[in-house]
């Protein structure tokens, strides 16, 4: 708590630092009260429309088309993207040098979309600035 | 405005309190996004009009993080307060917006 209010200083600061390097559930723990730290010093009375954005957050039919909305999107972005990687592999006018390059591409950027998401969620716990809203 | 001990004003000077001397500038920067997925709401909410709360949390976002590096500066100089406390922003990339927040470290007396 006292590293959090800024009152920890010197070695015993410097140690502080190491165990939050060495210890991520304690890094996390920080991080929540950051938040909490940030989220109290920017509170902003509400506004009457956030009486309506709160009870759309918990509306059937709101949460149930943006879900469903949600499915749709990204099961036709990946079963196109599946159609594209067929397509090119079964296409004769294409050399095959051509077709095992755009292939590695698609996939290659995938594998980068892949681990670019995994380091954002790795690191979202310790993100105290996510729970602002205004 | 105060993060943890640090005084944040935008005034030149601060009423009841003296200024001992000048520690110089400090700036906070941050450069943060949307993910795809608020992205895409935030076009769709453009269409029908009204506050697009994605962006509107993004800014205050960037806004934050931006004041807490800046007052950690000043702290790491030995400062009490910034004083000409100021907001500068511009959108970097599409979706992406940059925050940078300065002003002038003193100590007070």
């Amino acid at each position: 708590m006292a590293y959090a209010d800024g009152e920890l200083y010197g070695e015993a600061k410097e140690a502080f630092e190491q165990r939050l390097q060495a210890e991520p559930k304690l890094a996390a723990e920080l991080s929540e009260l950051q938040a909490l730290h940030i989220v109290a010093r920017s509170e902003a009375p509400l506004e009457p429309a956030d009486h309506e954005w709160r009870r759309l957050e918990t509306d059937t039919i709101q949460r149930t088309g943006l879900g469903l909305g949600w499915i749709l999107l990204i099961a036709a972005v990946l079963l196109l993207a599946g159609q594209v990687v067929f397509s090119i592999a079964r296409d004769e006018s294409l050399s095959s040098l051509s077709r095992v390059l755009m292939i590695s591409a698609i996939f290659g950027i995938g594998l980068l979309a892949g681990m670019t998401l995994r380091e954002r969620l790795r690191v979202l716990p310790f993100d105290p600035y996510t729970k602002v809203e205004r | 405005m105060s993060t943890d001990s640090m005084l944040i004003v935008t005034s030149d000077n601060i009423p009841g309190q003296t200024i001992a001397t000048t520690v110089g500038l400090v700036r906070g920067t941050t450069v943060r996004s949307r993910h795809i997925g608020r992205d895409i709401r935030a076009t769709l909410r453009s269409l029908v009009g009204g506050e697009v709360v994605e962006y509107t949390k993004l800014v205050a976002e960037c806004r934050e993080q931006a004041i807490d590096r800046m007052a950690a500066e000043a702290k790491a100089k030995g400062a009490d307060a910034v004083v000409g406390f100021r907001f500068a922003t511009m959108e970097v990339a599409r979706g992406a917006a940059e925050v940078v927040a300065y002003g002038t470290a003193v100590k007070l007396r």
